[in-house]
């Protein structure tokens, strides 16, 4: 310890009597320190409810707490509420809740409050997005005491306990709602362990720590308010800026590293890596079943021996990546270990899939009735990884003769060919934390249904999946689904969904909500 | 240029047509013109090594190779290879023809397209003409890439999409210029015997007015080439001009700009191969206007 140091400690005790010697005794944090943070991603809101980006997440996880905590590993720890009951059926959620909590603005948090921010997500004017499919069918809260609040279900729904944990479901101040209206994505008001500052567009999210923390979730390993004093969020959308920006120094973290810098930077020992495994369905590629030649099962199948996933990833991302062989991530619920082998890389098989499906190769391409094997594979043109691995996925293709084509989308375009069903595969990610993320991928009728599927035992088995309790009947469920949809090679899981996340040594304590949301309420940064 | 007009008459009263030895003199100025000499063998040089790719490298450019990824410049590949481990010389090489064959169509299609309406608008002028230019104007009040994003948004992405957007950039500007000329020379004496002589509209267009206006639309041609050729690669920066895994500057320079730190070669090849291919347009630009119009020095 510096001697510097060390009489800023004596100053601080000498003015601040017990209370200081309480807290700064324990160690010589730095309780002064602001940390930058390069940002990948730009803004679309900040209010929980209505944004529709999985980036958003972690700022909104340090802003907002939920009624739950959930740990990396997925158990359900209190947080805004102490304890929980369930109903026999399944139906009824009971929570009972914290009486010392008050919103950033000074609102106390009650059961009332609960009630507010379900109204709101609720309510057909609010367009809601991620958070009101987080309710599921449990849409209604009711206030049965002042810190008593209950959750009515119209058909039981396993998911929601797990799911009110993430940072989607952060409650709001109902008084900062009813204030700000439409413009509450600029005034975001939460509990949690800091505070909104300001926000530039496309530039920069300013938070500072909320002195009056004081209900930590236990699990993280820190009692009372947060030891960073300020944290800014840079928008750095470009990789390149975002990785010179950390090796300077001008930030202390940052996320989305891309994959060569994560193996560099690894090897050096000013560098901490904390990958965050982000769960849901990884990143995988829907495949189209309802276009020529995706169409048809063989064809489908054959894409899955002759895409080499380690390749693609050691292609597009240099490796970074560890590939993903199964629907769901590993480390969820109902991941199915089993699935992992089904179709290894194989282009031998891939090309005899074809033949005994009928294909005939000519002038080196496959084409059956006079028409040519050729895919289309999308890619969303902004993205720095997408458009890589479609190119990395087309070579493999190429390789087993096998036509693509990539043609690269703004969103908007990219999205309206996905519903249409004009792509054949398109690489995307999508998030979530209960295995039943499938049904909105799987089930016909769904916005995401991009790979245009129809099996009615499949939707019969995501209903069943819904309403069991029995976890280990669950389960079973949906390792069956899983293997439906491998066995019909409707998606093609291309590698795990991780952010990698690179600090420097100085920060300590840096930690996420289960499902990938990093956590900064428990870090601390030393001088 | 100037001496296909045909009805001798006519054109000796505008005083166009040169005799041989003028001509001969002509070029041999134009030689000793240094920057133009210069871009010429500049332009010669890169045009010869990007259309002789297949001969210069036996490297596929889109083939990919996982072990060989980031390998640095020397040995087998010349300029290294890039993040897939494909050869960097090859894709530079093809993409630099498909770049300067794009940027040639650009500027031949956008020159076509507005001197042909230009001619119509300047020699007609009256509502035809007033109507032509004000929807010209429409088109010059974009600024010239929101216009090629909004054509290749409503087309879709691609090469030939790209080409079509940004001559669509290029259509006002030579239209602009080509109207004016046809205003200015559609009323001189060597037009009115024409018209006198009982010609046709569309033979008093082409074989008198136009090449009276071309040598200006030939100096703006190759003044835009620089300028297509930079617009060509931004589309492919972005991801919207040719679609990968067909090679394309544009398209390698985003390639590289993610590992610019540990792979600098990735940019700096196909951003030296664009940087010469624009100064050597521009020299010959630069060049041909002096020799040419020396009253177009506005453009």
């Amino acid at each position: 310890m510096s001697a510097g140091r060390k009489h800023r400690l004596i100053k601080t005790v000498l003015a601040a009597g017990a209370l200081a010697l309480a807290a700064g005794g324990a160690q010589a944090q730095n309780k002064n320190a602001k940390l930058v943070v390069g940002w990948a991603e730009p803004i679309d809101t900040l209010d929980p409810v209505t944004t529709g980006a999985r980036n958003q997440g972690p700022l909104l996880a340090n802003i907002f707490d939920a009624l739950v905590w959930l740990t990396p590993d997925f158990k359900v720890e209190p947080l805004l509420a102490t304890k929980w009951t369930i109903s026999e059926d399944g139906k009824t959620y009971t929570f009972t809740l914290r009486e010392d909590v008050k919103f950033h603005d000074g609102t106390p948090f009650d059961a009332e409050s609960v009630v507010a921010n379900i109204k709101y997500i609720t309510d057909k004017n609010t367009q809601a997005k991620v958070a009101l499919s987080l309710l599921g069918p449990c849409k209604t809260a009711t206030a049965t005491a002042k810190y008593t609040v209950e959750f009515k279900c119209e058909t039981p729904y396993a998911p929601l306990l797990a799911q009110l944990g993430v940072p989607y479901l952060g409650m709001q101040s109902p008084k900062a709602l009813a204030e700000y209206g439409k413009d509450i994505g600029l005034h975001p008001t939460g509990t949690g362990p800091f505070a909104f500052v300001s926000y530039q567009p496309n530039q920069s999210l300013v938070l500072k720590r909320n002195e009056a923390y004081a209900w930590n979730p236990a699990s993280v390993g820190h009692k009372g308010p947060p030891n960073i004093a300020e944290i800014t969020f840079q928008i750095v959308p470009n990789a390149q800026a975002r990785v010179n920006q950390f090796q300077s120094g001008q930030s202390q973290m940052m996320q989305q590293t891309p994959g060569v810098y994560w193996n560099t930077f690894q090897k050096m020992d000013r560098f901490t890596a904390i990958p965050v495994p982000i769960t849901g369905l990884g990143i995988f590629a829907p495949v189209n079943a309802s276009k020529f030649p995706t169409n048809d099962l063989a064809v489908r199948k054959a894409i899955q021996y002759a895409v080499d996933k380690k390749g693609v990833i050691q292609l597009a991302e240099a490796g970074a990546f560890p590939p993903s062989l199964t629907p769901l991530q590993p480390s969820m619920i109902g991941y199915d270990k089993s699935l992992e082998d089904m179709y290894p890389f194989d282009p031998a098989k891939a090309e005899a899939t074809l033949k005994d499906g009928g294909w005939t190769k000519k002038d080196g391409f496959w084409e059956k009735d006079g028409k040519r094997l050729s895919l289309n594979i999308t890619a969303i043109s902004t993205s720095t990884s997408y458009p890589l691995l479609a190119q990395a996925i087309q070579g493999y293709l190429q390789k087993v003769g096998m036509e693509a084509n990539i043609t690269q989308l703004a969103t908007p375009a990219w999205l309206a060919s996905n519903i249409n069903g004009d792509m054949s595969l398109t690489p995307l990610q999508y998030v979530g934390i209960d295995p039943d993320a499938l049904s909105n991928w799987f089930t016909p009728g769904q916005y995401f249904n991009w790979s245009h599927f129809n099996d009615p035992k499949l939707t019969g088995l995501f209903q069943d999946g819904q309403r069991e309790r029995d976890p280990d009947k669950r389960l079973k469920i949906y390792h069956e689904i899983q293997k439906i949809i491998m066995d019909q090679a409707v998606m093609l899981p291309l590698r795990q969904n991780i952010d990698l996340v690179m600090t420097s040594k100085k920060l300590t304590g840096v930690t996420y909500i289960g499902g990938g949301y990093e956590y900064l309420g428990a870090a601390s940064l030393a001088d | 240029m100037s001496d296909i007009t045909s009805p001798a008459t006519a054109a000796e009263i505008a005083g166009t047509a040169r005799p041989a030895w003028s001509r001969r003199k002509a070029v041999l100025r134009a030689l000793r013109h240094r920057s133009l000499s210069l871009g010429l063998v500049l332009f010669i040089l890169l045009v010869l090594a990007a259309f002789s790719a297949p001969w210069l490298t036996s490297f596929d450019p889109t083939a990919q190779e996982p072990m060989a990824t980031f390998t640095p410049p020397g040995g087998v590949h010349l300029m290294g290879t890039d993040a897939f481990g494909r050869d960097l010389f090859a894709r530079v090489l093809f993409g630099a023809r498909t770049t300067i064959l794009a940027s040639i169509s650009v500027v031949v299609l956008g020159a076509i397209v507005g001197t042909v309406l230009g001619l119509v608008a300047g020699y007609f002028g009256g509502t035809l003409g007033f109507s032509i230019m004000r929807l010209i104007d429409l088109l010059l009040a974009f600024p010239g890439i929101l216009l090629a994003l909004t054509v290749t948004t409503i087309l879709g992405p691609g090469l030939t999409n790209g080409v079509i957007a940004i001559a669509a950039i290029l259509v006002p500007i030579f239209a602009r210029l080509v109207e004016g000329a046809t205003a200015e020379v559609r009323n001189l004496p060597y037009v009115e015997a024409a018209t006198a002589a009982g010609a046709s509209s569309a033979r008093i267009i082409f074989k008198h007015i136009l090449p009276n206006v071309m040598s200006g639309v030939i100096v703006l041609t190759t003044t835009w080439l620089g300028i297509a050729a930079l617009w060509i690669t931004a589309l492919g920066f972005i991801g919207l001009g040719v679609q990968p895994p067909r090679p394309e500057l544009g398209a390698i320079l985003n390639d590289g700009q993610n590992y610019i730190m540990l792979a600098w070669w990735i940019t700096v090849f196909p951003g030296l191969f664009l940087s010469l291919f624009v100064i050597s347009v521009n020299l010959i630009g630069d060049g041909l206007r002096d020799e040419l119009d020396p009253t177009l020095n506005r453009l």
